[in-house]
């Protein structure tokens, strides 16, 4: 998240060019809206139970799962200033990643994709100056159990029901398990047929600035901001 | 107080109004400092301008902030 949070700032210096990232979260993890409050997205005993650690993004959106072992988060960061249109272009390249499994998906505005009206992507976005980040779940094997430590506010569950309905994973839809590789090369095939992409490696500002962030991401003042 | 809603667009908005301040929370998309200026502006019971938020319009947010206060 550190990471994430350091290209939005070095693009919007103009520092790094756009940017597609792909990786993940180790161990699985829970992490929730800039503008969200724990108290009332978040069962913290169901997380306690897990033993899931929480993280506050900087990102709006809802609360997301990270299950280590069956989703891949990647991140996109580019020059825009309306946040739509860019959940609307990264959704091409993520519905062209699932069609990879045969399966048909759509954008679901604002900012979810889905297939036969389950989430299988959620995605969340911040702006910056004149720049704009995106990054998002890939959900091609989530134990949806761990959905359990999402709690919903009323007027969302009345309408939408418990988290665990609301969402799939690929290798739910297919009847059997995706391997972690082919989904991340469905994702690569995703992107590149959206943006040109070459292949880089972290600079050693960004690390360091990295490096400089990890401090709030693991800071309870920030984790329960709200 | 505490009110909730779901905006048109989708998004869940918990409104706490507390003696001197109010504090928004939800699953919408803007920024810290247009988040400020919406529940400063809301604190002093105007409708909130010029500020960036993506999933509940404006109206709408002041509408049900406004329905939030006569409950």
């Amino acid at each position: 998240m550190a990471l994430d949070e350091t290209m939005l700032i070095l693009h919007s210096q103009n520092i790094i060019p756009d940017t597609v990232r792909i990786w993940g979260f180790k161990p699985t993890t829970l992490s929730i809206g800039r503008f969200l409050s724990v108290k009332d997205w978040v069962d913290e005993e169901e997380l306690k139970r897990f033993n899931f650690p929480l993280i506050r993004r900087f990102t709006g959106g809802g609360p997301t799962l990270h299950d280590e072992n069956g989703e891949i988060t990647w991140t996109v960061v580019l020059h825009g200033e309306d946040l739509l249109s860019v959940y609307k272009m990264v959704s091409e390249a993520l519905i062209k990643a699932i069609s990879h499994f045969g399966l048909k998906a759509s954008f679901s505005p604002i900012n979810d994709i889905t297939i036969d009206g389950k989430k299988v992507v959620g995605m969340a976005g911040a702006i910056k100056k004149k720049s704009i980040l995106v990054h998002g779940t890939f959900m091609y094997a989530t134990n949806l159990d761990f959905m359990k430590v999402i709690k919903s506010p009323k007027v969302k569950e009345e309408v939408r029901g418990e988290a665990k309905s609301r969402v799939a994973t690929i290798s739910s839809l297919l009847g059997y398990r995706v391997k972690k590789e082919e989904a991340i090369q469905a994702l690569i095939e995703g992107f590149s047929s959206v943006f040109k992409l070459e292949e880089g490696s972290l600079t050693e500002l960004e690390i360091e600035l990295a490096n400089s962030l990890k401090f709030k991401y693991t800071n309870e003042k920030w984790t329960y901001l709200r | 107080m505490i009110c909730q809603f779901r905006s048109k667009a989708g998004k869940t908005v918990i409104i706490h109004i507390y003696e001197d301040h109010v504090e928004v929370t939800g699953d919408f998309f803007t920024t810290e400092e247009d988040l400020e200026k919406i529940e400063r502006s809301l604190k002093e019971g105007k409708k909130p301008e010029n500020v960036y938020i993506l999933g509940v319009d404006l109206d709408e947010f002041y509408e049900k902030f406004l329905e939030c206060v006569k409950k």
